[in-house]
């Protein structure tokens, strides 16, 4: 359950998927209020019927972001009214967000950096440094790169990374900001049951050449050619 | 290129590594740069006190070695470096082929080899190292020649045909002039993206600094080495880290421009051994 549901405005369009027994169906609809975990909305409607889900039915509120991102809103009906306007009342579940990405992403990477530091001021700001940390690229994109590391990074926090580029175009280098880090599994090593947990970081790199960041989006392209030439042979 | 992080936060430190509390974090130090040698160096420690059984961290390995080089530890260096090597050549067959990548862990494996070969000590250790260094390279050799034709991307096969170059050179091969040849004709052959992305990036500017050390007179060899020097130190942040200061295949070149009689200047990248020991301050 949730608490609040921030990024959520009245007025707002969205549209709400109904699993039912007629099949699954998305529809049109308005945001008209909300309280905590309760969102009102507008009764949702197909060729000028309403359409009418059961009190406890679970449903998804698709939720467009200002920021061009959706949010996925797993609800369940719990209170519906037809006078003076028909609504329907749901309680909010749970909350996934699918953001925006300004470019492709390559995904199955494999590519050990050259250099993966943390700036870590855990012991005080007078005496950071750069922290070493193991990681493994996993996918990559014109914005940054997705990694898995051996430690965790907190949000925010900045690395510095370099790694060769795919297919030739040298190394890329820069630093980024930790956007998101969450638990990866668990690992066996070393012939016994050695549980080591890793993380799975996603680095936006924001102090990076222009130039640079014009290779790594021609990397990305060159990946693609050559996995569509390896898929075609 | 990169102005010192502003908006820093807290990183934070598993529990799991071993040089979690180390004492030398707790001992002051100058500078940034001294606290990761100093981090760096007992991390690599315990990683090797841990090997086999520890999963492969070359860039942990080839990080402590190049802190060694800062520091003057030439012992400690040349171990760091052999294994270093090692675990670089099984990310070639790892990962490296399949993604278009071994290139630049070859150059790394190399340069490794050639300071390991160069400042072990005297005598049977020295010798072994320079064995490793010649059978490494001819494997190189014989690997890349085979991915050169099999590879699809102008960029990738030259950066493979430079590999090869370097590793004959490294070796002292007498194939350099004719890969040398190659390289230029493969260089003129590219297409003009593909020639836009290769000039003034790392590949172009080692081939031309191994051009000017290999057919060169001495005095130009020193413009060549300068350039490719500048054009790491673009790279480096604010600190400096480890891995900014030390280039092995810059102080391979330059070792071989000083033994023709060039007298290059400064190079930013390839320091003098113990050039920042001062930074480790005072325990």
């Amino acid at each position: 359950m949730v608490a609040s549901l921030p990024g959520i405005r009245i007025g707002a369009s969205c549209e709400i998927a109904i699993e039912s027994a007629d099949g699954y169906g998305e529809y049109k609809s308005r945001i008209e209020d909300f309280q905590e975990d309760r969102l009102t909305l507008a009764m949702p409607s197909h060729r000028g019927t309403f359409v009418i889900p059961s009190i406890g039915d679970p449903i998804e509120v698709i939720v467009p972001t200002p920021g061009g991102g959706t949010l996925f809103l797993e609800s369940e009906v719990t209170q519906r009214q037809s006078q003076p306007l028909p609504l329907v009342i749901v309680r909010v579940l749970s909350v996934g967000q699918r953001q925006t990405r300004g470019y492709f992403r390559i995904l199955n990477l494999t590519v050990r950096p050259t250099e993966c530091a943390l700036w870590d001021i855990s012991a005080g700001r007078d005496d950071s440094f750069w922290r070493p940390v193991r990681a493994t690229i996993q996918d990559m994109s014109g914005g940054g790169v997705g990694m898995l590391a051996d430690e965790e990074m907190s949000v925010g926090s900045r690395v510095r990374v370099r790694f060769p580029l795919p297919y030739g175009g040298g190394e890329c280098f820069g630093i980024g900001e930790v956007k998101m880090c969450r638990p990866h599994g668990t690992r066996g090593g070393g012939g016994r049951s050695v549980h080591i947990e890793r993380w799975i970081v996603g680095l936006q790199m924001d102090e990076i050449t222009r130039r640079t960041r014009e290779r790594l989006i021609k990397a990305v392209h060159r990946y693609q050619a050559e996995e569509r030439r390896v898929g075609a042979a | 290129m990169s102005a010192p992080p502003s908006d820093l936060h807290a990183g934070q430190r598993p529990g799991s590594l071993p040089a979690r509390g180390l004492e030398g974090r707790r001992t002051p130090t100058t500078t940034p740069l001294g606290r990761e040698i100093r981090y760096t160096l007992t991390h690599a420690q315990n990683y090797l006190v841990r090997l086999p059984r520890a999963e492969p961290d070359p860039i942990l390995l080839l990080r402590a070695a190049r802190a060694c080089w800062l520091v003057e530890e030439l012992d400690a260096m040349c171990v760091y470096y052999r294994e270093a090597s090692l675990q670089l050549l099984a990310v070639v067959e790892l990962g490296g082929r399949r993604t278009g990548t071994a290139s630049e862990y070859w150059r790394l494996a190399l340069g490794a080899l050639w300071m390991a070969a160069t400042y072990s000590e005297l005598g049977k250790e020295r010798t072994t190292d320079q064995a490793t260094l010649r059978s490494t390279t001819y494997k190189i050799l014989d690997v890349a020649q085979r991915m050169a034709l099999e590879a699809a991307q102008p960029l990738d096969r030259i950066s493979i045909e430079m590999s090869r170059l370097r590793g004959a050179w490294y070796a002292g091969n007498l194939e350099v002039p004719r890969l040398l040849s190659a390289m230029d004709q493969r260089i003129n052959a590219m297409d003009v993206n593909s020639r836009g992305l290769w000039m003034g990036e790392h590949d172009q500017l080692a081939f031309a600094s191994l051009r000017a050390v290999i057919v060169e007179r001495p005095e130009r060899m020193a413009v060549a080495l300068a350039t490719l020097d500048e054009h790491l130190a673009q790279a480096a942040v604010r600190p400096p880290t480890i891995m900014d200061l030390v280039d092995e295949e810059l102080l391979a070149l330059e070792a071989e421009a000083i033994k023709k009689g060039a007298r290059p200047d400064r190079l930013r990248l390839a320091p003098k051994r113990g050039a920042r020991r001062a930074e480790m301050g005072t325990r």
